[in-house]
């Protein structure tokens, strides 16, 4: 085992490009969640009923099946469907991030109820509007709230990169797939790739919990 | 402050029309009494817009400032959204739990609302939130979050938040009962100190000594109702109505 470690680095430029691809999946599906997440969570708010059924489906359709499902669907069906031309990596990120986007509004919306009626009243009876109000006083403290189920939540995406190795996007784990294939040693490099996401992931963890006592000898969540 | 007939099918569960007249109230400060669920609160949340109401006008300082969503017709304008934000420009809130944004200094708290909602520049609404909290007290508490200071200094710092607004009428929801016995004073001495200032004030209230020396007109609420208004003096020791007579009596006897 130990001298195919050695051997293992020869392969290092093809981990490189599947780090490089899972982080660009990771980093575009967070975007893409974020945003989404926090237009879904408002949807789901809004004083239209329309609006706020569509966002429920949404969400239930996203919640209700698997991730492969829902790869495949969008990487065959979304571009026949809308008459547009996507790469199996734009698929994928494009499911991830929607995928996201579905969970993240839950979140989101947990941490907005925990906001206590009471803020919002004050910084309506204040005269601030709707967008104000939500981005200067709920937003900031339901953030608080969330921190941790947001972070566990982003380390999941992390490793459910590794779903869309099954559109053969060069990520992390269709690379250790390649690798294996071409070197027959299957246990070292799914142990190689292992320690890589755990390097990747592990961090996410630590950060959190850094924000999470920076600010808390200053303010905690709900007086 | 207010010529006002509000009708509201929010109001309480057990009172579900709430009418009240406020007559006169300008430049003058008002004590809203009553038993609990009588509907005061639901009474200044409506005066403060925060609940919309079904019918009536509601007045301040001689301008029709809000109609309720059913007495559309001259002036249904008045009721837009838009309207609506710019009375709660004009009416200033101090509520019982305080409400402190929990995330900001006490500056910030005060400061937040003539930046946003005013489009003052940080400078300039920083600096009317230092004489703000001068003004309460508690200036050089300016840099702690909400959660270092005390009751009363939460509570005096959420007036000088609704003061800088510029409000033409502030609301008081029974802003001392949250708050430990020693720390009631602080609270009423600025209220007090507002109104030798000749603020408009309508306060919901269970201090009636209070009440009894800084109120120009009481108004006694029960089940949704104004029973009864007058001057301190007639209210506390010459009451008309029966029901105000036996508020009253409970009151003294506990």
């Amino acid at each position: 085992m130990t001298e195919f470690l050695g051997e293992l680095v020869h392969y290092a430029p093809a981990f490189w490009r599947g780090l490089r691809f899972t982080l660009a999946l990771t980093g575009i599906a967070l975007a893409i969640g974020v945003g989404g997440g926090l237009a879904l969570a408002m949807l789901r708010r809004s004083r239209l009923r329309l609006a706020r059924i569509l966002a429920t489906i949404y969400i239930e359709f996203f919640r209700t099946t698997p991730l492969i499902v829902q790869l495949v669907w969008i990487y065959f069906v979304l571009p026949i469907a809308l008459d547009i031309e996507m790469s199996a990596f734009q698929s994928g990120a494009l499911t991830l991030g929607m995928n996201q986007a579905a969970y993240k509004s839950e979140i989101f919306r947990a941490g907005i109820a925990e906001v206590p009626l009471g803020q919002r009243r004050a910084s309506q009876a204040l005269g601030l509007g709707r967008i104000d109000t939500f981005r200067f006083v709920v937003l900031p403290q339901a953030s608080a709230v969330i921190l941790p189920l947001f972070m566990a939540h982003t380390m999941l995406l992390v490793k459910g990169t590794a779903y869309v190795s099954m559109l053969r996007v060069p990520e992390l784990t269709h690379t250790a797939n390649l690798i294996s294939l071409d070197s027959f040693r299957f246990l070292e490099v799914y142990l190689a790739v292992g320690v890589i996401y755990f390097i990747l992931i592990y961090p996410i963890g630590v950060l959190g919990r850094w924000i999470e006592n920076k600010g808390s000898h200053k303010w905690r969540p709900l007086q | 402050m207010a010529a006002s007939t509000v009708e509201s099918d929010l109001g309480n569960v057990d009172a579900p029309e709430a009418q009240v007249a406020i007559r006169s109230l300008s430049k003058s400060y008002g004590d809203l009494i009553g038993p609990s669920g009588s509907g005061k609160s639901t009474l200044l949340r409506l005066v403060a817009r925060l609940e919309p109401f079904d019918a009536g006008q509601l007045w301040i300082e001689g301008h029709l400032v809000a109609l309720g969503e059913k007495s559309k017709g001259d002036g249904a304008e008045l009721a837009t959204p838009n309207h609506q934000k710019r009375l709660r420009k004009e009416v200033g809130m101090v509520f019982q739990e305080f409400n402190l944004f929990p995330h900001f200094t006490a500056l910030r708290n005060v400061a937040l609302a003539p930046e946003r909602a005013l489009g003052l520049d940080r400078d300039e609404a920083e600096n009317r939130a230092l004489v703000l909290l001068e003004k309460v007290g508690l200036a050089e508490k300016a840099h702690e979050h909400p959660a270092r200071l005390s009751g009363g200094q939460q509570q005096r710092v959420a007036i000088a938040r609704a003061l800088a607004m510029q409000p033409k009428v502030m609301l008081f929801d029974e802003v001392t009962s949250a708050l430990d016995p020693e720390l009631v004073g602080e609270v009423l001495e600025v209220m007090r100190e507002l109104a030798s200032d000749g603020m408009t004030m309508l306060v919901v209230s269970h201090e009636m000594q209070f009440a009894a020396d800084v109120a120009d007109t009481v108004f006694f609420m029960d089940e949704g109702s104004i029973v009864e208004s007058g001057s301190p003096d007639q209210i506390f020791h010459e009451p008309h109505e029966d029901r105000t007579k036996a508020f009253l009596r409970r009151l003294l006897a506990r």
